[in-house]
């Protein structure tokens, strides 16, 4: 994992290892089920204290970011992409297209099998490359 | 059984009339890598020689391992736990490099020959060649592979890269935080190179004039501590009495720069009390809150 | 080990001592074998030259440099020394254990030769009284011995080998010029009262020596286990 902390900034280190593995994620260059290094192994490499990165990871346990499955060490959040900002765009684009859809008298069950139709039609083309 | 590997209460310790210690507290938990900085001359040896047992204190007590550094029985038993390097790096200067490793190792039984072999390999130590030829960054690193191959709980350092070039410097960093991750072992180490007790430290401490005036843990002291820039309608007529939080104000014209450790919320309100007054804030790092703590800044107002 | 490290501070300064006695006895050799003391007679020459020994190999196991010459009060390496796992105490023994045995290595070896290649020496006196003269000699040296450790503690050791030098030249002093007792005197003991002369040992000087040498060892014990470092 590549990651850029600069030591002498203001910002808590620790912070800034969070912030890094998030932006990772949002960006799609962490994706849910991917394996972290451990903590000995990302300290030694990024030649930082073990006991940052320790308390970086448990910060991102407790947000819901990471997962530390006893034993095998530490991945990206199954439920992760509910978190990533895309995701959170994306969540709002729909919103206001159902919204509209509704508010034109079109009932729920026409509005999934508008949708279903359109991923199909991607999906087919897709298929014809 | 305590989770400090050094307890330091109170400490005194006066050289011909010059206090070096002054009431010095420090409290280094187990298995963290702690900065102990300070000025020349701010106590930093001194602190460390009388943890070691070279030095006894005028007063205050200090504590490795829970054994006491003053009681020269306790104090043997600590230092067969404890890696040291000294300030100036003097070794034997008539044995050779394979001589001196061979007369420290039967001292300490858990001695590691793989880490030996490995640090010779990575210093590029020349085994046979005598110490009083060895430059002292080469010195640096024989005491460094002698204090880390025994094993210790604890490994005392005293600014441990002196004399070192910036890629060997990484490289005993990069050590010394395996180390700790691997083993546990707390590192207690004084520095003056400040972005290197950031890259590495958890917690610091930094003494001034024999005594503690920062301590805590390195993350939550950047977090605590805040810059904030303000730019007033006018200069300000008479001193403010600020709130609790601010550590130092400078001012110069309409322009106002405080130093605070805390309370941000408390000395914002306060600042828009002021009149027109607008205010930018800044993350401080460590080199921001040593130079403000241990200089005497003549234009500060608080 | 710490025997080890005491060995390699030490092992050239018994050149000099050993060089020395040797020559004493060459002297005694080429007075073709005639016993007489006095300045410049072998037994004399012997006595003198035989205490650089314990001067030089005294040491107290952490070294110093002179307080009044004051730059560094102390050399480096001794705080690696100190920041070992051991007691101050056994730091002293060992280097003055070992001071002691090449004292007293010198000694033998240095006469064991003398009196194989010199053969007019062996004439000289009994194997027994041969060996009661080693003995006072080496029991002769343990004041000087405990002295010289003494001195180590606080000066460097140019300055620790000058005033010790001084001492045995005051001591000499002494005893030519009467004011101590003739049985306390250690160079009657190691020339004109030796063994080789009066066939026993001369205990009063002996007692002298080693009551002395236990306590300056003592003392400079004592010395270093208060001294801050």
């Amino acid at each position: 994992m590549i990651l850029r902390v600069n030591q002498s900034s203001g910002i808590p280190l620790y912070l800034q290892v969070m912030e890094q593995v998030k932006h990772a994620v949002e960006t799609g260059a962490l994706r849910s089920g991917d394996q972290l290094p451990t903590i000995r192994k990302l300290a030694e490499d990024l030649v930082m204290n073990p006991n940052t990165v320790a308390r970086a990871y448990r910060e991102l346990e407790h947000e819901g970011v990471i997962e530390l499955r006893h034993g095998s060490g530490a991945y990206i959040s199954e439920s992760v992409g509910w978190n990533s900002k895309i995701t959170r765009k994306a969540q709002a684009v729909v919103q206001s297209a159902v919204e509209r859809l509704v508010a034109s008298g079109l009932s729920g069950s026409e509005i999934r099998r508008l949708v279903e139709n359109e991923l199909a039609m991607l999906r087919d083309g897709a298929d014809h490359e | 059984m305590s989770d400090f590997a050094i307890e330091v209460n109170a400490l005194r310790k006066s050289f011909g009339g010059r206090a070096a210690l002054d009431g010095l507290d420090l409290r280094v938990p187990a298995g963290s890598i702690f900065g102990f900085l300070g000025r020349n001359g701010a106590g930093k040896t001194t602190t460390i020689k009388v943890l070691m047992g070279m030095l006894r204190a005028d007063g205050g007590a200090a504590r490795v391992f829970g054994l006491d550094a003053g009681d020269p029985a306790q104090s043997v038993e600590a230092r067969r736990r404890i890696g040291f390097v000294t300030e100036d790096k003097e070794l034997y200067p008539y044995m050779t490099v394979e001589q001196i490793i061979r007369f420290t190792r039967p001292f300490f039984p858990k001695w590691r020959d793989d880490l030996e072999r490995r640090y010779l390999k990575m210093f590029d130590l020349p085994p046979k060649k005598k110490i009083d030829i060895l430059s002292k960054g080469m010195r640096s690193k024989l005491m460094l592979l002698i204090a880390v191959c025994h094993s210790a709980e604890l490994l005392i350092l005293d600014e441990p890269t002196d004399g070192l070039d910036p890629a060997a410097v990484e490289d005993v960093l990069r050590e010394l935080v395996a180390i700790a991750g691997s083993q546990g072992t707390t590192i207690f180490f004084s520095s003056h190179q400040l972005n290197e007790v950031e890259q590495i430290a958890d917690n610091i401490c930094i003494v001034d004039k024999g005594r503690a005036v920062v301590a805590g843990v390195l993350d939550d002291l950047k977090a605590r501590y805040q810059r904030f820039h303000v730019v007033l309608e006018s200069e300000l007529a008479a001193p403010v009495r600020w709130v609790d939080g601010v550590e130092h104000v400078r001012q110069e014209g309409r322009t106002v720069s405080i130093l605070a450790s805390g309370n941000a919320e408390g000395i914002v309100r306060q600042i828009e009390s002021l009149p027109g007054a607008s205010v930018e804030r800044f993350p401080v790092g460590l080199k921001e809150i040593f130079l403000e703590k241990v200089r005497s800044d003549e234009n500060a107002l608080v | 080990m710490l025997w080890y490290k005491a060995w390699l501070e030490t092992r050239w300064r018994m050149l000099l001592p050993a060089g020395m006695i040797f020559f004493a006895l060459f002297t005694g050799h080429q007075s073709k074998g005639r016993l007489h003391f006095g300045p410049g007679s072998m037994l004399g020459v012997v006595g003198l030259f035989w205490l650089t020994a314990p001067l030089t190999l005294a040491g107290s196991g952490l070294r110093t440099e002179a307080p009044f010459q004051a730059v560094k009060g102390l050399h480096g390496s001794t705080y690696f020394t100190l920041s070992l796992p051991v007691s101050r105490l056994r730091l002293f023994a060992s280097r003055t254990a070992l001071g002691i045995l090449e004292t007293a290595g010198i000694l033998v070896a240095v006469c064991g030769i003398a009196v194989a290649v010199f053969p007019e020496l062996r004439g000289l006196a009994t194997a027994a009284d041969g060996f009661r003269y080693m003995a006072t000699l080496l029991l002769c040296s343990l004041g000087y011995f405990g002295f010289s450790t003494l001195l180590s503690t606080f000066v460097d050791q140019q300055w620790q080998v000058l005033i010790a030098v001084g001492t045995i030249f005051l001591s000499l002093w002494l005893g030519v010029s009467g004011r101590l007792p003739r049985s306390l005197d250690m160079f009657a003991a190691m020339g004109p009262a030796s063994p080789l002369i009066n066939h026993a040992m001369p205990w009063g000087a002996v007692a002298l020596s080693v009551g002395a040498g236990i306590v300056f060892l003592l003392a400079a014990l004592r010395v270093v286990q208060a001294r801050q470092y």
